[in-house]
C-alpha cells in the first residue's frame, strides 16, 4: 500500500499527459493537464529550496574546514544570499530588482559566456586527442570533421567540389546515422516511458 | 472523503468526455505514434512473459557496464573518489525519461561505492531531480552497508544553469581527486567542458547520452561511451527484470520491423517512383 498509492498516482498522471498528445476535443483532459503542470511548477519551487539547502551545507562545510578553494565557496554563498535577499525583499521588484538585474547582466551572463566560449578550445583539444588514438574510427571522424569544417568556411571555396562534398557528407551519411540514433532513442524513450506508466520501473521511489 | 468524491467525479467526467466528444488527433504522425506505442506495449508484454526465469536473453556486451567493478576497484586502489552526474536534464519535460534512465546507474554506483569504500559524489543540475538522486544514493548505501559510509554531501545540487553546472563539475573533478567519472542522463554541449576536463586529467569515464549533437563529444572524450538507445537499455543490464529485458527485446524487434519497412519501401520506390506519390510520401 505504501508504494501502491504513489505508483497509481504516477501512472494516472502519465496516462493523462500521454492522452493529451493524441486526443482532441476533451476539455476535462486539457484542464487536468494544465493542473498537473501547475503542480510540477510548485513542486519545482519547493525542490529548489532543498537544492539551496544542499548548496549551503556543502559550501559552509568547506569554509569551516578551510578546505582548498574555500574562498570560492565564500564568494558563491555571499553572491547567492545577496541575490536571494534582494529578490525576495518586500517591494524590491523581485527579478526586476536593480541589484539582481545588475548581478545577472554584468556578472552572471559574462561569466557564463566566457566559460561557454572555452568550448572552441575544448573541441580542438578533444579532436587532437582523438586523432592521437590512431584508430580507424578516429581517423574517419577527424578527416570528416576537417572536410566539413573547411567546406563551411570561405577557404573551402578555393578547393573545387569541397563545399559540395561537405554538404553531401552532412546530408547523406551523417543524416542517415543521426536518424538511426534518433529512431533508437525514440523507441527507448517510448519503452522506458511505458515501463514507468505501467509501474514496472519506480526509480522515483527508490 | 471530499477528495475521493472529487477524484471519482473527475474520472467520470473524463470518461464521458473521451467517449462522447474526443477523437484521435488528425494527421498520419499521431496515428503512427499511437500505433508505435500500442505495438511496443504488446511486444513488451509478450517478451516479458516469455522471459520469466530461468529464461534470459542474450544481451550484447556493453564494455562500460562490464568494466564497472574494475574501474571502481582501480579508484579504490588509487585512493581516489567516484563522481556520478545525472546530467543537465530535469523532470517534467521531454528529457524526463533520459534523466530517470540515468538514475538506475546512480543506484548501481551507490551500491558499489558503499561496498568498496571510495567517496561517491553524485551531482545534478535539476532541483526537481535532486531529492530523488539523494534518496536513491542514500537507499543504495542503506541496502548495502546499512547506511555506513553515507554522508550528506554524497549528493549535490550544483546549479540550475547547464554551464554553471559544468563549471561546478569541473571543479569537483579537479579538487576532489575523482578517479572514475560516470555520467548518465541528458546533456547539452556543455558536456564537453566536463568530459574534456576529466579526460585531460586521465580520469576513466563512462558516459551515457542520447542527444546526437553531444555524441561526437562523448566518443571523443569517454573511455566507455554508451550512446543512443543504450542509455535506456542500461537498466536491464544493471538490474535485469523480465519487464526490462522484455522491453529491450521489444525495442530491437520493433526496430527490425522499421528497418525492413524502410528497405522494402526504398526498393519499391526505386522500381516504381510513382508509388511514392500514390502513398502520399511527398516524393
Amino acid at each position: 500500500m505504501k508504494r501502491a498509492v504513489p505508483v497509481a498516482i504516477a501512472s494516472g498522471v502519465g496516462i493523462i499527459i500521454l492522452l493529451t498528445s493524441f486526443v482532441d476535443g476533451s476539455d476535462v483532459l486539457l484542464s487536468a493537464r494544465d493542473l498537473i503542470l501547475r503542480w510540477v511548477t510548485i513542486l519545482g519551487a519547493f525542490a529548489l529550496i532543498l537544492g539551496i539547502a544542499n548548496v549551503l551545507r556543502v559550501h559552509v562545510r568547506r569554509i569551516i574546514k578551510a578546505e582548498p578553494g574555500w574562498i570560492y565557496s565564500f564568494v558563491l554563498l555571499a553572491v547567492m544570499l545577496f541575490v536571494i535577499v534582494m529578490g525576495v525583499l518586500p517591494g524590491g521588484g523581485g527579478l526586476m530588482n536593480p541589484f539582481v538585474d545588475w548581478t545577472f547582466t554584468y556578472v552572471f551572463l559574462p561569466l557564463n559566456a566566457t566559460i561557454f566560449s572555452l568550448l572552441a578550445f575544448f573541441v580542438a583539444s578533444a579532436a587532437y586527442r582523438t586523432f592521437r588514438l590512431r584508430s580507424s574510427e578516429a581517423t574517419v571522424m577527424v578527416v570528416a570533421g576537417l572536410i566539413v569544417l573547411v567546406g563551411q568556411v570561405p577557404l573551402g571555396g578555393l578547393v573545387p567540389g569541397l563545399s559540395a562534398f561537405s554538404g553531401w557528407l552532412l546530408d547523406t551519411p551523417v543524416m542517415a546515422a543521426v536518424r538511426g540514433i534518433l529512431l533508437g532513442v525514440a523507441l527507448g524513450t517510448i519503452t522506458a516511458g511505458l515501463r514507468l506508466i505501467g509501474g514496472a520501473d519506480k526509480q522515483y521511489l527508490e | 472523503m471530499s477528495i475521493l468524491q472529487g477524484l471519482i467525479n473527475l474520472i467520470a467526467d473524463l470518461y464521458y468526455d473521451l467517449v462522447y466528444y474526443a477523437s484521435i488527433r488528425q494527421g498520419s504522425g499521431f496515428v503512427l505514434g499511437l500505433a508505435a506505442i500500442v505495438i511496443l506495449s504488446g511486444l513488451t508484454l509478450y517478451f516479458s512473459r516469455r522471459l520469466r526465469p530461468p529464461r534470459s536473453p542474450f544481451l550484447r556486451r556493453i564494455e562500460g557496464v562490464a568494466d564497472l567493478d574494475r574501474n571502481v576497484e582501480a579508484a579504490v586502489e588509487d585512493g581516489r573518489s567516484l563522481h556520478f552526474s545525472l546530467g543537465t536534464g530535469s523532470l517534467g519535460d521531454s528529457l524526463t525519461v533520459q534523466t530517470l534512465a540515468g538514475l538506475d546507474l546512480s543506484k548501481e554506483m551507490g551500491r558499489k561505492a558503499a561496498a568498496s569504500g571510495p567517496p561517491l559524489i553524485a551531482t545534478t543540475s535539476s532541483a526537481l531531480a535532486f531529492p530523488i538522486l539523494e534518496s536513491v544514493v542514500h537507499r543504495a548505501y542503506a541496502e548495502t552497508t546499512g547506511g555506513l559510509g553515507y554522508q550528506e554531501d554524497n549528493s549535490r545540487f550544483i546549479a540550475p544553469d547547464p554551464v554553471a553546472y559544468a563549471a561546478g563539475v569541473m571543479q569537483i573533478v579537479e579538487e576532489e581527486d575523482v578517479g572514475f567519472n560516470v555520467m548518465a542522463g541528458s546533456f547539452g554541449p556543455e558536456y564537453l567542458l566536463m568530459g574534456e576536463a576529466a579526460a585531460k586529467r586521465g580520469v576513466k569515464q563512462l558516459v551515457a547520452a542520447a542527444d546526437p549533437t553531444v555524441l561526437p563529444f562523448v566518443v571523443a572524450t569517454a573511455d566507455y561511451p554508451v550512446i543512443g538507445e543504450e542509455l535506456f537499455a542500461l537498466s536491464a543490464y544493471v538490474r535485469p527484470t523480465p519487464v526490462r529485458l522484455g522491453s529491450v527485446m521489444a525495442q530491437d524487434t520493433f526496430r527490425l520491423i522499421v528497418v525492413i519497412l524502410i528497405l522494402a519501401l526504398t526498393i519499391l520506390l526505386a522500381v516504381d517512383p510513382e508509388l511514392g506519390r500514390q502513398l502520399g510520401l511527398g516524393l
